[in-house]
């Protein structure tokens, strides 16, 4: 009975794993991506100076809320972020008006601004680390909602997939410590097995975490059944879970009234947080007796809320409207906010990296194991082949498109027309073009040559880098800037890892080619 | 009849559709009851109650999943999903709204 038992779960650990195995690889290579989306940010805006100007954040902020409000003085939202920390280097703003007609979303407007001017500059259009970060819940040319559907879907059979997985190898612990390199698919089970077990409680939390993010869609019916339906009702729920507090979306023109001063307002957030740690101000229907002002801290902590403050945006006058958090929202705001990992330091960060890469890791590994197991029964099967393909295009491949989206940055045009469409064009048509690289030709052969074109890829980033900009590392380095010369670092050493999986593949290919010339029931055999 | 056994035996491709179907649909529609009862039961405020229903619902769906692959016979696997289903749904609407 145990033992049947274990046999249905590694079914669907099998199944389940290879059928969404290609899209989790996607949705946990660009997630790890989105671990140093600040860091890409910076380096895809190669405009940015070198060193960031050194302006008092209350200086910024001043320059900051001037700016909206002559840049759009009827409207509906201000919002300001000054420059302060790595989740937000710039000064940035956003301008929403009142809605023309009526349900219509208002007219909305963002950029940065430089910190010491208050001028607006230009960087070039890039969809930067944030595009890969959204692309991992919510895919790319589809629209969101099919996405996260998507990725919902594959999220709850990565869940099944994480448990069976322990079931099935139950000595586990026994098991971590087993590795026998060289020995057909065994090794390919146990690096599985290490990668899988190595961050097991990562793995759950990611994956619990992520499938709550996206409970508003999932779990719709659940909340509909008390809440009722359509997204008001919806947001009277996910408010609360996501921020602690019911957000003001109340587009009606209440009657005019000036906006009592900010500073004030400013100052006593700085008395509460110290002062320079204000994450963003947040102005709602300003000049009306219905304004509102919301200050956000700049903090990040591990249970995930930020302090707030709010104010009458007419009198000036605090209001206390202490947050919901109870404690399942305790719970769900640990969770989430462990997911994303905002409030880790540069250590941590890159444990969040490396973690994300052993997922990915682990799951293009299991993606391996399962040809490697069935070579010898399916071999020249449609299916077999087919498998085979999609995992050369998706393990190697899909890296190589992420180097190509870095290319793009700094090749395509500055001027052209929809600049950040076509840097993500050029990501999906390199994934394309090596998907088709992976179908033409033999598998054996297919695996060493696209190691070598991510090898390629990466390494040679850095050398794009400096033909195309001077924030290279030539300049980053005496300057001492290690978020913009960690970018081209990591691309090397991803550059020199694929060298090492391209001399392994080569390896492996000319050992089938030799056991296929001396016997082929031998191979067999040995598999 | 074990979805797969020591000796490889056949599955038919129809208990896998079957269990398939229940692990996807009748794990959605159990999770969906479950936790749609549990929003409804606890005597807490609607938020917290409805907040802990949405925790626990990936985990029901997550236990339904496993149970569809394991239970054998294949009625009793449907059974250990739709009677629970349909006790919760039934419970869950007669509590009703709060």
């Amino acid at each position: 009975m145990k033992e049947g038992f274990r046999q249905s779960m590694s079914w669907l650990h099998t199944w389940g794993g290879l059928l969404m195995g290609w899209i989790l690889f996607f949705v946990f290579l660009t997630g790890t991506a989105g671990y140093v989306e600040a860091e890409l940010d910076r380096w895809m805006r190669p405009e940015k100076p070198l060193v960031a100007a050194e302006v008092a954040q209350a200086d910024a902020l001043a320059l900051g809320l001037r700016f909206v409000q002559e840049k759009m003085p009827d409207a509906r939202r201000w919002l300001v972020s000054p420059p302060g920390g790595r989740e937000q280097p710039e000064l940035r703003y956003f301008v929403e008006g009142y809605p023309e007609t009526e349900g219509a979303p208002g007219k909305r407007q963002s950029g940065f601004l430089d910190p010491e001017t208050g001028e607006k500059v230009a960087y070039r259009a890039t969809g930067g680390g944030r595009l890969l970060y959204r692309m991992h819940y919510r895919l790319h040319y589809i629209p969101t909602t099919a996405g996260e559907w998507i990725v919902g879907f594959c999220a709850m059979v990565m869940f099944a997939a994480l448990v069976t997985g322990v079931i099935i190898h139950a000595r586990i612990f026994k098991d971590f410590f087993t590795f026998r390199p060289g020995t057909g698919h065994r090794n390919w089970l146990d690096a599985h097995n290490l990668l899988g077990v190595l961050s097991l409680p990562f793995h759950l939390m990611i994956t619990y975490s992520g499938l709550l993010f996206i409970c508003y869609l999932y779990m719709a019916p659940v909340i509909a059944s008390e809440y009722g339906w359509g997204e008001d009702n919806r947001r009277a729920f996910t408010d609360i879970m996501f921020s602690g507090r019911p957000f003001d979306r109340n587009t009606e023109r209440a009657a005019p009234a000036p906006l009592a001063p900010l500073g004030p307002m400013l100052a006593e957030a700085d008395r509460i947080w110290g002062p320079g740690n204000i994450g963003f101000v947040d102005i709602t229907r300003p000049g009306t007796v219905a304004a509102r002002v919301r200050i956000l801290e700049g903090t990040r902590r591990v249970s995930g809320d930020r302090a707030e403050v709010l104010f009458n945006g007419a009198t000036g006058a605090v209001i206390d409207a202490p947050a919901v958090n109870p404690a399942p929202r305790i719970v769900s705001e640990t969770l989430l906010a462990l997911h994303e990992g905002l409030f880790a330091g540069p250590v941590l960060r890159w444990l969040y990296f490396l973690t994300g890469l052993v997922g990915t890791a682990m799951i293009g590994s299991g993606l391996i194991l399962w040809t490697k197991k069935r070579r010898a029964r399916l071999e020249g099967r449609l299916g077999f082949a087919l498998v085979e393909r999609l995992n050369v295009a998706t393990v190697c491949g899909l890296p190589t498109a992420v180097a190509a989206y870095l290319w793009a940055n700094r090749l395509v045009p500055v001027d052209i027309a929809g600049r950040a469409a076509w840097e993500a064009n050029v990501m999906f048509l390199t994934w394309a073009a090596l998907a088709v690289h992976a179908a033409l030709r033999p598998a054996a052969r297919a695996w060493a040559e696209q190691c070598w074109i991510a090898a390629a890829a990466f390494g040679l980033v850095p050398l794009v880098n400096a033909l195309t900009t001077d924030r290279h590392l030539g300049a980053s380095l005496p300057a001492g800037q290690w978020e913009l010369a960690a970018v081209d670092l990591t691309c090397l050493a991803f550059g020199l890892g694929f060298i090492v999986a391209a001399r392994i593949a080569a390896r492996g290919h000319q050992r089938a080619v030799q056991a296929k010339e001396v016997s082929p029931t031998v191979q067999e055999a040995a598999e | 009849m074990s979805v797969t056994s020591r000796t490889r035996a056949a599955v038919s491709p129809l208990e896998i559709i079957q269990r398939t179907v229940a692990a996807a649909v009748g794990g959605y529609g159990l999770a969906w009851a479950a936790s749609v009862l549990m929003a409804r039961g606890l005597p807490l405020s609607r938020y917290e109650a409805m907040q802990w229903a949405v925790l626990a619902s990936f985990l029901i769906y997550l236990c339904v999943i496993l149970w569809a692959f394991r239970a054998r016979p294949l009625t009793r696997m449907w059974g250990g999903i739709l009677a629970p289903a349909a006790v919760c749904a039934g419970l869950a609407w007669w509590v009703g709204p709060t």
